[in-house]
């Protein structure tokens, strides 16, 4: 009766069913498709180069400046805008907010998948990638090194966020008792991923206790951790905000009747609560401010620079995202998101990039090839959403077998909703 | 001295904070507020007839309305559901039968969709939507009570293939906005029902009661037309 539940049916063999799903669906030749394939088809290329002949080939990285483009914008805001995922799961199978359900799949993938690329960018940087897996099987644990707790944290979220979206695997597959075991297992990887969100976001911050005189003093403080756990709360919900609005246009024909109709209270809630959380994070900074005592550096262009960040992309972006959700008025709740995003950014590049040894005559500029790899990261990781939203029930609507995910509507559920084929 | 440049200072913009919290929380929670104190503003000089309304009339979530009292609910792929809400549905009171548009028919947003048979008179209703008709409610056709029963359930009536949902959606009022259009509704229907009227019905609103369903088994034709054309916008064609 209904093709979209039917199409994901396995119903001639599992092979010729993923063999099917595998083909693309769609028109070829978009504007997106040419533009993401050559970035992706560039950053190979660089990438051949980069592990036969090194980061130096590619990169302007060098022993002064070690942690480029790779680091501070893949790792350390790719890791923020992820944050979405745990703030998201947090809510909804802990405090049991009901009204965010239809969002947390596609949250989910969203957050797996930019941990897989962007974190996954780290292995691009490491000058001997191999090596990864030392603190993991006990090589090299590194037990006096922070980047101990982010390694293992890395591997355990992925596989947690990657249990927290089986059950949409399980019903694109049509496995309905894998999918109930999954299922179950949902409220326990939740309270881990969240749990391991919170130490590994701070860790990231952490990171950087140690750069201690090479951080600008506008922007170094002991309190890091607490900055980017933080910031990394309306930086996730922005970004849900922000990807929301665009993949519920793109994604159309896949959002179910759930999200369809709540997405645009959805999106004035998450502002109300991205706003609350900017307005704890101003507080933060301007006591990070005092107890540094560091109202002595606030003049010249760094300090522009640092209120730009401050004042522009986060206080502006507050004040948009609470009157937005006042007004119902969805632009200036997007706007907002964008400028968080922005602010977020800017926060993580400046501690990483651009106010790491501001004080240094020649400073690290990104090569172009640098940009291009990371262009070609992001086109990877919105291919493989896209491929994944087209084929598996992420916005709904779910096969009707699924039944225990459906949020009940009373009246304005549609009668024969629940005998589709 | 070295205490106050520091921890002195910190207290103070901690406690600050504290204080400044407390108005920012009211900023943070106000906003939902408005609008329903707003609205009763607006139709102060009805609230006691609007009082007795209020929830009367059914809004379910994520069911979009048209002006002329009839439903839409996407279901994703550009398909439709459509039925008439619930002021309608009290309106006409339970209908003897449905005269629906076959499997194929072309409707169009805004235009006569379909129409109940009450009695001996016709009320037609507005499609809320542009499209083909893919399905019929047969279950509505053979029992047409459930159209009273249940609207916005088993009462559907058409499923219809838009061509541009977005668009579709943009001329509908979503269910948030409803209420107040509803009851707006509902306080024209009373004033309506002003002495010409009133004389015919027996005293309903003005005694402190609430529509009759079917109140338009109890109107004589000529009223009934102006009525519809006022709340179904049936008459402006």
């Amino acid at each position: 009766m209904r093709a979209m539940s039917e199409a994901r049916r396995p119903s001639d063999g599992l092979w010729a069913f993923l063999r099917r799903e595998l083909r693309p669906k769609g028109k070829l030749i978009t504007p997106f498709n040419v533009i993401t394939l050559a970035l992706m088809l560039s950053g190979a290329v660089i990438l051949f180069f980069r592990f036969t002949r090194g980061l130096g080939a590619v990169t302007n990285l060098s022993q002064d400046f070690p942690w480029g483009l790779w680091i501070g914008f893949d790792v350390m805001t790719g890791v923020a805008f992820a944050g979405g995922a745990y703030v998201l799961t947090f809510m909804v199978y802990i405090l049991r907010i009901e009204k965010y359900h239809p969002i947390v799949r596609v949250t989910v993938l969203n957050g797996f998948l930019a941990y897989v690329f962007y974190a996954g960018a780290l292995l691009l940087d490491l000058g001997r990638p191999w090596n990864v897996v030392n603190p993991i099987i006990g090589n090299s644990f590194g037990l006096s090194s922070v980047l101990f707790l982010v390694a293992w944290h890395f591997m355990l979220y992925m596989m947690a966020e990657l249990v927290e979206f089986s059950p949409a695997v399980a019903e694109w597959l049509g496995w309905k008792r894998i999918r109930k075991v999954l299922a179950g297992l949902t409220v326990g990887t939740v309270i881990l991923g969240v749990t391991l969100s919170t130490l590994h976001q701070s860790a990231l911050g952490a990171l950087y206790l140690m750069a201690k005189p090479k951080i600008h003093p506008l922007w170094y403080s002991e309190f890091i951790p607490i900055l980017f756990f933080v910031s990394s709360i309306f930086a996730g919900l922005s970004m849900v905000i922000f990807e929301g609005s665009i993949s519920h246009k793109v994604f159309q024909t896949r959002v179910g009747k759930h999200l369809a109709k709540s997405h645009d209270d959805i999106l004035i809630g998450l502002a109300r609560i991205a706003g609350g959380v900017m307005f704890v994070y101003l507080f933060f900074e301007v006591l990070k401010l005092i107890h540094g005592q560091k109202w002595q550096y606030l003049h010249g262009p760094w300090a522009a620079w640092y209120a730009l960040e401050i004042v522009g992309l986060v206080a502006l972006p507050m004040v948009l995202l609470i009157t937005g959700s006042r007004r119902r008025d969805l632009t200036m709740i997007k706007t907002g998101a964008v400028l968080t995003l922005l602010g977020v950014l800017l926060n993580r590049l400046n501690i990483s990039v651009i106010a790491f040894k501001w004080y240094a005559p020649v400073h690290y500029v990104p090569t172009l090839m640098e940009v291009v790899v990371t262009g070609a990261v992001i086109s990877a990781e919105l291919w493989v959403f896209r491929w994944v939203v087209n084929r598996m029930p992420v916005m709904g609507p779910d096969p009707d077998w699924a039944e225990d995910r459906a949020v009940s509507t009373d009246a304005a559920a549609p009668a024969g909703a629940g005998t589709g084929s | 001295m070295d205490f106050l440049p520091t921890k002195g200072i910190e207290y103070l913009v901690v406690i600050g904070y504290l204080l400044v919290l407390i108005p920012f929380w009211f900023v943070l929670q106000g906003g939902r507020r408005r609008q329903p104190a707003a609205a009763a503003a607006r139709t102060a000089p009805l609230a006691k007839v609007a009082e007795g309304l209020r929830g009367w009339f059914r809004v379910p979530e994520g069911v979009h309305f048209h002006q002329g009292h009839t439903w839409a609910v996407p279901e994703g792929g550009g398909v439709f559901k459509v039925g008439l809400d619930d002021f309608a549905q009290r309106l006409v009171g339970p209908p003897d039968a449905l005269r629906l548009p076959k499997v194929g028919t072309a409707l169009r947003e805004g235009e006569k969709g379909w129409s109940l048979g009450v009695g001996d008179r016709t009320v037609d209703l507005l499609s809320p939507v542009r499209g083909e008709v893919l399905e019929v409610n047969a279950e509505a056709l053979d029992d047409p009570a459930l159209v009273s029963a249940d609207p916005y359930g088993r009462g559907w009536l058409l499923r219809v293939k838009v061509p541009q949902p977005d668009a579709a959606l943009k001329n509908l009022l979503p269910w948030r906005l409803a209420t107040a259009w509803m009851e707006d509704a509902a306080n024209r229907l009373s004033a309506a029902m002003s002495p010409p009227l009133g004389a015919a019905l027996g005293r309903v609103l003005q005694d402190g009661g609430i529509p009759v369903a079917g109140i338009a088994r109890q109107i004589d034709p000529e009223h009934w037309d102006r009525l519809a054309a006022e709340l179904l916008l049936t008459g402006e064609r």
